[in-house]
């Protein structure tokens, strides 16, 4: 394959997969404008929330996900010389760059939802569990999972495994999983004296421990990369 | 920071045999950024790694990496 048949390629991988950043974040908003309108229509403002309606609302606004996602993929699919390991690598910069600036939106988010979680746990300690409490924990673990899945690479296609396996990017993920190791230690022992006075205190502080044992590692491996990039 | 302890020599080797980081990546199967922080210093390579520039650059080890001459190694 000549230079100017990759770079073509390369050129409308790009253009394709500028595509999908576009249609996932348009199918996001229509999951949050589908979950609004089901949520006003069943009145679940003003009356106490029940299983049904809430079954109902999460059935409909999942479909709607996995449609857009179903179409973001069939609009969007790269062409099989697009997928081979020369031009993976020969777009490496980008994506390991798109992953560091991901990874780096890890604590941001995750401290959001942590603390939601951790008003959540309060209350199920305080009142016992509610169903908004059960779907906000629950929403909280499959975002955890989620971005551990994102992190760590587990089941990515051979392609994309060939940029989490590359020397460097191994080191650095392997410094990252270090880094996380040790703050959730620290965050352990700490916990755990907390949990000797407070026990409450100390369940309703876990969530944080998840969450930082998930960001330090991905911001550490962000922050290597972007030194990297600029010794370059 | 660089580690002081390795000379490397990859970029004068790279020069002579007239490619670009990215062909030499592509050569051996890594990401343009791991050819360069191992030419800056900054990323010490496997013994793979090393073995695979060696043999796509058509040159040994040693020439394109060694000791510096002031690290003493534990007897």
């Amino acid at each position: 394959m000549s230079d100017a048949e990759e770079e073509r390629i390369v050129a409308d991988m790009r253009v394709r997969l500028r595509r999908r950043a576009a249609l996932i974040v348009l199918t996001c908003v229509a999951v949050l404008a589908t979950e609004f309108v089901l949520v006003m229509g069943f009145h679940m403002v003003t009356l106490p929330v029940r299983w049904l309606p809430m079954a109902e609302v999460t059935a409909i606004a999942t479909l709607v996900a996995v449609a857009g996602c179903a179409a973001t993929y069939w609009a969007t699919r790269l062409p099989p010389e697009a997928l081979s390991p020369r031009i993976t690598l020969r777009d490496s910069d980008r994506v390991q760059r798109i992953l560091a600036r991901v990874y780096l939106f890890y604590p941001f988010i995750l401290s959001v939802m942590a603390f939601n979680t951790v008003m959540i746990a309060h209350r199920v300690l305080d009142r016992g569990w509610r169903i908004l409490d059960v779907l906000g924990s629950a929403s909280y673990l499959v975002n955890i999972v989620f971005y551990l899945l994102l992190l760590s690479g587990w089941r990515m296609g051979r392609v994309v495994r060939l940029i989490y396996q590359d020397e460097l990017f191994r080191s650095f993920r392997t410094q990252g999983y270090i880094a996380g190791f040790w703050s959730v230690l620290v965050g352990l022992l700490l916990i755990f004296a907390l949990g000797l006075t407070r026990p409450a205190w100390a369940v309703e502080a876990l969530p944080v421990l998840i969450a930082v044992g998930v960001s330090v590692p991905a911001a550490t491996i962000a922050l290597l990369n972007r030194r990297a990039e600029r010794d370059a | 920071m660089p580690d002081r302890r390795l000379v490397v020599r990859l970029k004068a080797a790279r020069t002579e045999a007239g490619l670009t980081q990215a062909e030499l990546a592509l050569k051996v199967g890594v990401t343009r950024k791991t050819i360069n922080t191992v030419e800056n210093g900054v990323f010490v390579p496997s013994t793979i790694l090393a073995l695979g520039l060696a043999r796509a650059l058509g040159v040994t080890v040693e020439a394109l990496f060694s000791l510096a001459p002031d690290v003493e190694l534990d007897s």
